[in-house]
């Protein structure tokens, strides 16, 4: 279960995750735009979120441990996350 | 870095030897640059136009797997291999997209401000444009606005929801996280929507302050993207964008 943050760097961290979620959506457009292609994520759970949630339960270093760790093993079919 | 900016130049100063414009060189980069990157870009393009064609069957999953988000994912991808999608190409290769983003912009912009390379003097005439200048009559800009939201309408049908799990969790804390959830999911989609709109105008505005052969590849590249757009999807939310404006200016009219 999600646990609220009370440290400030998982705050930071977070709202920096947040933060990106937001400027996404303009990265996607100008890399169709100018490139004509931008790789799409289909999980239920994007990383970003994905990583959030494990910085709220393992606390911060973990949680962006296991966000990067998701990131880099992020292949075809891969359900294992 | 630099060596393979060098490159990158070489071949404009070729090209501009070529059709002794730096205008027409840039044109030409632009198709030969996006000519290369085709081969990435078609399995992209034939994953979002197959992921479209699953929807209803991934409806149909998400109501077999209500509440139960590994489950939900596990027969996602289950589905995604049967009609052999491959939708996960990742972040990474984003971020290899990012860097020759950055390359780009760096050697067009030595390219274009610099008026002699390796003894090569550079035309910057390029019919009312001095590319290495501002468009002063701002058709630059307004073309690469319009063009901006053209694609933008053609390659974001509707501003759909991104794919969240059914909020039906017996436990109340589960529900709160979920909600919160589906909360990022339509404050992501209100921003796609958002988008839509937005890019366009920061295009142009953007293309008013950067020297014109900047522009001039923009609007090429934006230009070359909608075609190839519309050899994959047609012209996908653009004719939606059309009906629902057709609709609201004749109300009578009735949308198929």
């Amino acid at each position: 279960m999600s646990k609220k943050l009370t440290h400030s760097r998982g705050l930071v961290v977070v709202w920096l995750i947040h933060g990106y979620q937001l400027l996404h959506p303009i990265l996607h457009q100008l890399l169709i735009t100018i490139l004509g292609f931008s790789s799409t994520c289909r999980q239920p759970e994007s990383c970003s979120n994905y990583t959030i949630r494990q910085i709220r339960n393992h606390g911060t270093m973990i949680g962006l441990k296991k966000g990067f760790s998701r990131i880099l093993k992020c292949r075809s079919y891969a359900t294992n996350h | 870095m630099q060596q393979i900016t060098n490159v990158f130049l070489e071949i404009l100063v070729q090209l501009h030897n070529i059709t002794g414009s730096l205008g027409w060189s840039i044109l030409a980069f632009t198709f030969l640059a996006r000519s290369i990157l085709l081969p990435l870009s078609l399995p992209s393009l034939k994953s979002q136009k197959k992921i479209k064609e699953v929807q209803p069957e991934l409806k149909k999953l998400q109501e077999k797997h209500r509440g139960d988000k590994k489950a939900l994912q596990v027969a996602q991808m289950e589905l995604y291999k049967k009609y052999n999608i491959n939708p996960l190409a990742g972040c990474l290769p984003q971020i290899l997209q990012l860097g020759l983003l950055i390359l780009l912009y760096h050697v067009l912009i030595n390219f274009i401000s610099t008026p002699e390379i390796n003894g090569v003097v550079l035309n910057p005439k390029f019919f009312w444009l001095d590319l290495a200048h501002a468009d002063k009559l701002y058709v630059l800009p307004v073309l690469a606005g319009i063009t901006q939201l053209i694609l933008s309408l053609m390659i974001a049908p509707g501003g759909e929801v991104r794919d969240v799990v059914p909020n039906d969790s017996k436990s109340k804390k589960v529900q709160v996280e979920n909600k919160k959830e589906e909360d990022m999911a339509q404050m992501a989609a209100t921003m796609q929507k958002q988008m839509l709109f937005v890019m366009p105008v920061m295009t142009a505005f953007l293309a008013l302050s950067f020297p014109s052969g900047l522009a001039l590849y923009w609007v090429a590249t934006t230009v070359f993207s909608i075609i190839q757009q519309y050899f994959f999807s047609g012209w996908g939310g653009l004719s939606l964008y059309s009906k629902r404006i057709l609709a609201k200016i004749r109300p009578t009219t009735v949308i198929k």
